[in-house]
């Protein structure tokens, strides 16, 4: 049985081979990376089922005063991480494949790997060490991908990076208090002292508790943190977006998962508001604030990639909400969520993706009517969105009703209305994305060069519509292996294929598409059964009795896209109007002052004064303290 | 069917308040069966899908929702999976009709959605109010509750939460003051504009359909439901006048304005009904 850290020296060592040796060779490297990642499926789910396989380096050191043996863990949480980032870069391989001919970056693949390694060490590792190792080389490597090597992404590629660095040194000091409280840095050993720490003394748990939160929330862009989230998916490569989307937000649920909420869940003893601990009650609130604030950004978005950005972090907030409420149904809706929400954002953004391949725009006022050329690309768009508004019968629907079901089970009233807001808005902005990509009337540079994608780029999006359909008629399929997974959060109720149990309410999908089915049956009949039609251009409709030619309309200009939902936005502008981006950008702007007010004392002579003072204090101070 | 007759229904007392006497009863059948006989013209085949969709999802929709205590599956009337399968039916329209390639139609749709984030707020808020006093999403449970008498019905109950839902399905219903989708003299009949024989013939039938769910919902969650399908279907009649009532002396809003007032008002009457109930 091959271990799981040789599959993680394997990537790096096949990052190695990709960077340094077949640069040239853009195919080949993705087939390489294609093989390593179906051989990772397949050792993974040789893994299944084997909750007690450890494995140990034969490696031993001190950090400090702790003794250290770094070594992997394979726990239901880890595993099933793991095995979505595996199967999803799986997928995506085939769609880079045939994407990478044209217009790509050669970087992508080795960096690629090593994100691939450094999510493997962070979802099976026994101690913080390589927790810490895993998470900055996550914010590194996808850092590289993201900006491509393109100097006009740098500003936004940054942005990404500083709050990926602000996670990790939150991060890296939590962990530094662990460390010196517990005297080791295993991660399951000091959740159980955790638990203890935060029942005995809640104030010593607190600082840590808050500090790891943050550092999760910023990686999942939770509000204020959310601006990342639009300009690295903007500035990423059409084909990563899908990743970096489906995934990489999920790392910091997936930490929150691991050490925070079951700490806050078992062993809070501090103040409670309606019923849960106020420490889990803020940052539900957070969420759901997350997902209302995402929402109304999206309506005057006009950028499919920044809109799609926007979506994600209002599913985050979803999620993020679900979790912290703490129940078993809370925490099951929420991990459904986001696999679910791997799935389908993964094939959004696939199907945005295909659209830059054969377009080479972002923009939707500048689109229109592509469905007409691409219709494979628009079927698995509009499954697509279908599951992302969380409209029944795709598998967003199934995951958003558990959440709604554990919100009203615990009766967060206030909490169930705003997130009908982020629900409904979805729906508004997803629909306008539909309609300014892939309908009204088509372009005419792209009614003569826009055709289907390549049959390779079509592949994972069968995949992915035939996967959003049968995991939203039987989310079963997906429940029933999260079992043991469950189990570890204390629940430990059998899943059957098609009735999903709620806290007021069951469902029962499988009825519900055949009810849906046999609707559109007898719509059909009525359809086809009635007089015959004949096919008319786009162009030949209703124009209040003008000739279009002689005011000289082409199908450019008879498209609404720009200023789609203006009622709405112009009704949120108040709160538009005070954006984070500007406090940002004015801590940014007081920064650079203060930095170069320091440059100013050591370089500029006439300010020698300062110096000089500044020296006198720092002798001062150092000796005092000796 | 029923929604049909209700249609031709309310077009007599529109006109009765107009001081006209209205087309028969049976008026709208007629103009379904004759739509749907004459040859129409389509643009793409994703506007037969839209419309195919539509109808479905509607018809699904209306399977879901008790019609006086019965239902063709135990599914006991979900109230989120009813909200949810009826957005995939306006979802349909709304791609049948943007394939029509005509730009008043996702104007019309733009503004139908923008409304739609309007009602569903209080709208969910109305259903919370429910769901919390029962301890169930279940329709057929919350018009189970009110069993017994005229007096123990919600809108005796609950006269405020009343109001809100009835100016929230004003809304659903897309009926004057809130017809700002459909406006056939600011934006052609909006998503209507492109659709000529069949397809309007559907989308009649998606109309009457729409308002059958919509009111039966209202006479589940405010009337008790019903003994028999036939006081059922009198009582949805009801909520049907109502609507038409206000329909026929209304002007229309802005959408803004729509939008504002349903998150003012109809929000407003039903967290002091909440307050009302949770206090007492």
């Amino acid at each position: 049985m091959i271990s799981i850290g040789t599959m993680i020296i394997l990537a790096v060592v096949l990052a190695l081979i990709t960077r340094v040796f077949l640069m040239k060779h853009k195919l080949l490297s993705w087939v390489l990376f294609s093989a390593y990642t179906a051989f990772s499926v397949f050792v993974l789910l040789k893994l299944y089922g084997n909750w007690n396989y450890f494995e140990t380096m034969n490696l031993s050191y001190l950090v400090g005063r702790i003794n250290m043996r770094p070594g992997f863990m394979n726990k239901p949480l880890g595993w099933f991480f793991s095995f979505f980032v595996m199967a999803m870069s799986f997928l995506n391989s085939f769609f880079s494949m045939g994407f990478s001919k044209s217009i790509h970056s050669r970087n992508i693949v080795p960096h690629w790997l090593m994100i691939l390694a450094a999510s493997l060490t962070v979802f099976f590792t026994k101690d913080w060490l390589l927790f810490i190792i895993g998470w900055e080389t996550l914010g590194w490597a996808s850092f590289f991908i993201i900006m491509g090597g393109k100097q006009k992404k740098y500003k936004d590629s940054m942005s990404y990076y500083f709050f990926s660095l602000v996670s990790g040194m939150l991060l890296i000091a939590a962990v530094w208090m662990i460390g010196i409280k517990f005297r080791t840095l295993n991660i399951h050993t000091t959740t159980r002292s955790m638990i203890i720490l935060a029942k005995n003394t809640p104030w010593q748990a607190f600082p840590i508790l808050l500090m790891l939160t943050l550092s999760f929330l910023i990686k999942s862009g939770a509000y204020p943190f959310h601006i990342w989230a639009p300009r690295a998916h903007k500035s990423a490569p059409a084909d990563f977006s899908p990743f970096i989307s489906g995934i990489m937000i999920k790392f910091g649920i997936f930490g929150l998962l691991l050490y925070v909420i079951p700490i806050v869940s078992k062993g809070y003893a501090g103040y409670s508001i309606f019923g849960m601990p106020v420490f889990a009650w803020v940052f539900s609130w957070l969420g759901i604030i997350t997902s209302a604030i995402a929402t109304v950004l999206a309506f005057s978005e006009n950028d499919a990639k920044r809109l799609m950005a926007y979506s994600s972090v209002a599913n985050a907030g979803y999620i993020i909400t679900a979790i912290f409420l703490g129940t078993a149904l809370g925490i099951k809706g929420g991990l459904l969520h986001a696999f679910n929400h791997m799935i389908f954002k993964a094939v959004i953004f696939m199907t945005i993706a295909a659209v830059v391949y054969r377009t080479g725009e972002t923009d939707m006022n500048k689109m229109g009517g592509l469905a007409y050329k691409m219709p494979i690309t628009f079927m698995t768009f509009l499954l697509g969105i279908i599951a992302a508004a969380g409209i029944a019968p795709m598998n967003g629907f199934v995951s958003k009703w558990m959440i709604y079901q554990a919100l009203l089970g615990q009766k967060h009233y206030f909490m169930t209305v705003a997130m009908f807001f982020a629900s409904t808005g979805a729906f508004l902005y997803l629909y306008r994305a539909l309609h300014a990509i892939f309908l009204g009337q088509i372009r005419e540079v792209h009614e003569r060069e826009v055709k289907e994608v390549p049959f390779l780029m079509q592949i994972p999006m069968w995949i992915g519509m035939i996967l959003m359909f049968g995991l939203g008629v039987f989310p079963g399929y997906l429940l029933r292996p999260m079992m043991p997974l469950m189990k570890t959060f204390g629940s430990s109720i059998s899943e059957s294929l098609n009735v999903v149990q709620g806290s007021v309410g069951s469902l029962n999908t499988l009825f519900s598409t055949v009810i849906f089915i046999l609707g559109v049956v007898i719509a059909a009949a009525i359809f086809f059964l009635s007089a015959k039609t004949h096919k008319t251009p786009m162009m030949d409709n209703y124009t209040s009795g003008e000739d279009p030619e002689e005011w000289n309309v082409t199908p450019n200009k008879y498209q609404f896209s720009y200023g789609f939902y203006e009622p709405i936005t112009k009704m949120f502008a108040w709160a538009l109007k005070r954006s984070v981006d500007k406090a940002y950008f004015k801590a940014s702007y007081i920064l650079k002052i203060i930095g170069r007010e320091i440059n100013m004392i050591f370089t500029d002579h006439n300010n020698w004064g300062y110096a000089a003072l500044l020296g006198l204090l720092a002798m001062i101070i150092g000796g005092l303290f000796l | 069917m029923v929604g049909l007759l209700f249609i031709g229904l309310g077009r007599i007392i529109t006109a009765r308040v107009q001081r006209r006497i209205g087309p028969p009863f049976y008026q709208q059948f007629i103009d379904v069966i004759k739509l749907l006989a004459r040859e129409s013209i389509w643009h793409h085949w994703i506007m037969t899908l839209g419309s195919i969709m539509a109808l479905g999802g509607l018809i699904a929709t209306m399977v879901h929702v008790p019609v006086a205590g019965w239902l063709p599956y135990d599914s006991g009337g979900p109230i989120f999976l009813i909200l949810y399968l009826a957005t995939i039916g306006y979802l349909g329209m709304a791609m049948g009709v943007s394939a029509s390639g005509n730009p008043n139609a996702p104007l019309g749709i733009g503004r139908a959605l923008s409304l739609m984030l309007g009602y569903e707020i209080p709208f969910a808020a109305i259903l919370i109010l429910f769901i919390s006093l029962t301890g169930s999403s279940s329709l057929t449970e919350i018009a189970a509750m009110q069993a017994g008498g005229f007096l123990s019905w919600n809108i005796v109950k609950f006269p405020l939460a009343f109001i809100a839902a009835e100016i929230t399905v004003q809304a659903m219903m897309a009926e004057k003051p809130f017809d700002q989708m459909i406006a056939p003299s600011e934006i052609a009949s909006g998503p209507l504009v492109e659709l000529g024989g069949k397809f309007l013939g559907l989308g009649m039938i998606q109309m009457a359909v729409a308002i059958y769910f919509e009111t039966a919902i209202m006479v589940n969650l405010f009337f008790g439901g019903g003994a028999n399908i036939f006081t059922f279907t009198l009582k949805q009649f009801g909520v049907y006048t109502i609507a038409i009532l206000i329909n026929s002396v209304m002007p229309r809003y802005k959408i803004e304005n729509a939008v504002r007032y349903l998150w003012t008002v109809p929000l407003a009457l039903i967290i002091i009904q909440m307050l009302i109930v949770f206090l007492r």
